[in-house]
């Protein structure tokens, strides 16, 4: 079956099988997607994740055909923008420093929060960081990570001086 | 691709691909133990190829790995699981899927997974101590002692590696280039040139992102390293080995497991006039490593106590598992929970806390303790125990929770509190059997440009370290930062560098930054630039064993940490909650506080994974096993405060295993304090807490 969606802003089709999962399908050779690192293909690791119709999700447990239609972003799809920069700056201030493995997931995971919650409550950072699963990361540079991140965002959104 | 350039963030294999690159998958054993097996040839579609151990014989390479272990099983099966040989192709996928189709007929033997109880063909390594006596039988009650016995588990976990394991091996010229992500680079250099039988020059070891890997990745990667290199030589292609997740999760080295019994005669205040322990560890089919687990266990074991008499039989035992090793440091967990929970349990019978118990047995400066070791510096016990109970408000808190217990023992019906603390070391020391392992170089340049780059082949083990290592550069040659690079040169010279385990290399490194840079600011000013210096360090252990003991100063370069622990634990579920960890350290110069706080609560993390995660069954490992395996979420990381004593020795020195050492078994005191039972074991999982409250 052939579907058509739309990933990063660009429409794209893709041949599929049933049983497909999504993350096959986006990690395939003719599509440009390197950030996606699908490990468990089990919703654990978090390391596939994407924002599929404006919700973060696991590509992984995704059957291919939902994606018909859909509105598919991944990290590649705001390499560039200032939010992306505010949280690898986050990363940096807080002496974070994650792996190339979960990077992209954790940025994507983090974007997503502070698209929707412009000032995250501790809660629901912690909620947010449990989609990565990584038993690497200070708990605590990271929380921090975020909070520089978001604190970048409101600063340019109310134009406020970086003071 | 060339050597990995500073600042770049080193690559991951999983995204490392090169022209004309090829996959290789493992066939693997499916039984446990064989006497003799078969593996049927059939043909492969075309593109693929199989690589059995006789094939690499016939192109004259080596199938030894290390310490007697082949690269691939050729007479008998170890453990299911055990490499028989690879599939060649060009999509991973498929030969994944030829390897896992692979026909082997077996002569199946019985496996052995007992362990506690095991005949003397299964030991691999073996330690005897005897410090005070000549013989176990002399260890008799007088009038006034109690004799107490205790018996402690400790279970087998997975690394959890950012990446799982892989290698990539790749001809340039001459050369063979191997990237891979090892602690120990100049261990898969010297392994690869030891089975594809040329000189060591010939090949390159080039660094990928090592991640979080807390001593899983000393040897191992050099195992794939070499099966990928046999690969590449034998087809004459770049060859990549990317394990799956599960694949790793399987197959992968785990935690080994401990069986520790104490029994020691004390008197009523708790003074420790013996103790005679026992102590086996399942090392899984083998370890290279074994010796030095065995050695830093026991270590751990004769711990900080000024016993008299100390007697320990030390074992680690071969199954028929994966092989299970290191994890968070050398072994030195299993000691030290097993001693404190044995310590809780005199507490508990003398009705003292375990600190006071701790307190009267305490080493201290002036003593010669464990047959011949002098203590020459103060042990910070009570200073850091004093910090640590005013941070927690322990002592109110251990009060209420024991009154609440004993005013409703039988409270099955809400949450139960409990609180314990621990106090434990780290020494300077690192491996004990084998020089090698304790050499470190470096090689320090300072540029016209005033740009200052540090190159060593040892691994970098996280980002923190190059901070440090910078910090230390910058305060010396007083120069910004932004300016130093940190460079994990592939690996060139013949000596070398010993393993990056959790923090000793880190700090080994930063002394030899440290004595470079000093060299250089003498000659800064008076030679033109560039300049460079190198420097190389063999750190020798600072104690040797001996007939009658140990011998040396294994506590003056100890960095010292007491940790308490509060949790609750659910009585209708069982469910276990920690709630807050403590911890005060005192690691002599702390070079950046954020930075050592930082490394301190992610080894936390880690090594509260041991205490509240399910353990790894090696004997049943499968898909099931992984996908029904829990995680430890981040919203359940508790809170983690952590303090630094003022020291007044001038040496920075090692934090990274202080967790290790001291978590394990404040968790245990505090579940112990909250359930009122003295669990045998950790993990200690919500079924393990229903089933103690049901047994009457
Ligand atoms: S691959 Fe999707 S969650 Fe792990
Ligand atoms: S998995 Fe990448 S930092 Fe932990």
């Amino acid at each position: 079956m052939i579907i058509t969606f739309i990933l990063n802003g660009m429409p794209r089709k893709a041949k599929i099988r049933s049983g497909d999962r999504l993350s096959t399908i986006l990690t395939e050779e003719n599509l440009p997607i390197k950030s996606l690192m699908p490990d468990c293909l089990s919703g654990h690791c978090g390391k596939c994740l994407i924002i599929m119709d404006k919700r973060l999700v696991y590509s992984c447990l995704v059957p291919a055909f939902r994606a018909r239609d859909a509105e598919i972003l991944t990290i590649e799809g705001l390499s560039d923008s200032d939010d992306v920069r505010d949280i690898q700056k986050g990363f940096h201030e807080a002496h974070c420093h994650p792996c190339s493995f979960c990077k992209n997931a954790k940025t994507l995971a983090i974007w997503d929060l502070l698209n929707r919650i412009p000032l995250p409550t501790e809660g629901q950072i912690e909620e947010t960081l449990s989609v990565v699963s990584c038993a690497c990361t200070d708990p605590v540079s990271l929380k921090k990570a975020v909070l520089i991140a978001a604190e970048l965002k409101n600063q340019r959104k109310y134009h406020r001086a970086d003071k | 691709m060339s050597a990995i350039k500073s600042g770049e963030q080193l690559p991951i294999l999983s995204l490392l691909e090169v022209k004309e690159m090829l996959f290789a998958a493992t066939i693997r054993a499916t039984v446990a133990h064989a006497s003799e097996f078969k593996i049927q040839r059939e043909p492969l579609p075309l593109g693929y190829r199989m690589i059995l151990p006789e094939d690499l014989a016939k192109d004259g390479l080596s199938l030894e790995f290390s310490h007697g272990i082949l690269l691939f099983a050729t007479d008998t099966i170890q453990y299911r699981g055990e490499p028989l040989g690879l599939i060649v192709g060009p999509d991973p996928v498929l030969c994944d899927d030829l390897a896992s189709n692979v026909k082997v007929s077996y002569r199946e033997a019985e496996p052995q997974f007992s362990w506690t109880t095991f005949p003397s063909s299964r030991i691999a390594a073996r330690k005897k101590i005897r410090i005070g006596t000549s013989d176990r039988a002399s260890l008799l009650e007088t009038p006034g002692q109690h004799r107490e016995r205790t018996t402690h588990w400790t279970g087998s976990f997975d690394h959890e590696y950012s990446e799982p394991s892989a290698a990539l091996a790749v001809w340039e010229y001459d050369k063979l280039v191997v990237y891979c992500a090892s602690q120990w680079p100049s261990h898969v250099k010297s392994s690869v040139s030891q089975v594809l039988k040329v000189p060591q020059k010939d090949i390159l070891v080039r660094p990928t992102d090592l991640g979080q890997s807390i001593e899983g990745r000393i040897w191992f990667p050099s195992l794939i390293a070499c099966h990928a290199a046999c690969a590449a030589k034998l087809c004459n292609k770049p060859i990549k080995i990317l394990y799956t997740r599960a694949e790793d999760y399987c197959f992968a080295p785990k935690q080994a497991r401990s069986y520790i019994t104490i029994e020691s005669l004390s008197d009523d205040q708790g003074h420790l006039a013996t103790l005679d322990i026992q102590l086996v560890l399942n090392i899984g089919a083998y370890n290279p490593l074994a010796d030095e687990l065995l050695d830093h266990a026991v270590l751990s074991l004769l711990g900080i106590y000024a016993c008299p008499v100390i007697t320990i039989d030390a074992f680690a035992v071969q199954t028929n598992v994966i092989p299970l090793g290191a994890l968070g440091n050398l072994g030195s967990t299993h000691g030290f929970f097993a001693l404190d929970a044995h310590i809780n349990h005199l507490a508990r019978k003398y009705q003292k806390t375990p600190a006071e118990i701790k307190a009267v047995n305490m080493i201290a400066k002036g003593m010669t303790v464990h047959g011949d070791v002098q203590v020459s510096s103060v042990i910070p016990f009570s200073k850091i125990q004093q910090k640590l109970e005013t941070m927690a408000d322990f002592k109110r808190k251990h009060a209420s929770y024991e009154v609440i217990r004993k005013r409703d023992p039988a409270s099955k019906k809400g949450i139960i509190r409990g609180i314990a603390g621990s106090f434990g070391f780290q020494t300077g020391d690192a491996f004990l059997q084998s020089p090698e392992k304790n050499r470190y170089s470096v090689e320090v340049t300072l540029e016209k440009d005033l740009s200052l780059t540090v190159t060593t082949e040892a691994a970098i083990s996280s980002e923190n370290a190059r901070l440090m290592w910078k910090r230390t550069v910058s305060e010396i040659l007083s120069l910004p930062e932004r300016s130093i690079h940190i460079i994990q040169d592939s690996v060139h010279t013949k000596s070398g560098c010993g393993p990056m385990v959790v923090s000793r290399g880190v700090f080994a490194i930063n002394k030899l930054v440290e004595r470079s840079c000093r060299a250089l600011q003498k000659r800064r000013f008076r030679e033109s630039l560039p300049l460079s210096v190198n420097a190389q360090m063999q750190c020798n252990p600072s104690i040797q064993w001996t007939p009658d003991g140990l011998s040396g100063k294994a506590f003056d370069a100890a960095s010292w940490c007491g940790t308490i622990i509060e949790l609750e634990v659910d009585a209708v579920t069982g469910r276990i909650k920690p709630l807050n960890i403590w911890m005060v350290v005192d690691a002599g110069r702390i070079i950046n506080k954020t930075i050592a706080e930082a490394a301190l609560r992610a080894q936390a993390v880690n090594a509260l994974r041991l205490c509240v995660l399910d353990e790894v069954v090696p004997e049943s490992l499968g898909i099931e096993s992984f996908l029904a395996k829990k995680r430890l979420p981040f919203s359940e990381i508790p809170d983690i405060n952590i303090e630094f004593i003022d020291s007044d020795r001038t040496s920075a020195l090692g934090i990274g295993e202080l967790p290790f050492t001291t978590i394990p078994s404040a968790y245990y005191g505090a579940l112990a304090q909250a359930l009122a039972v003295e669990l045998p074991s950790i993990p200690a999982s919500p079924w393990d807490v229903m089933q103690i409250w049901e047994t009457p």
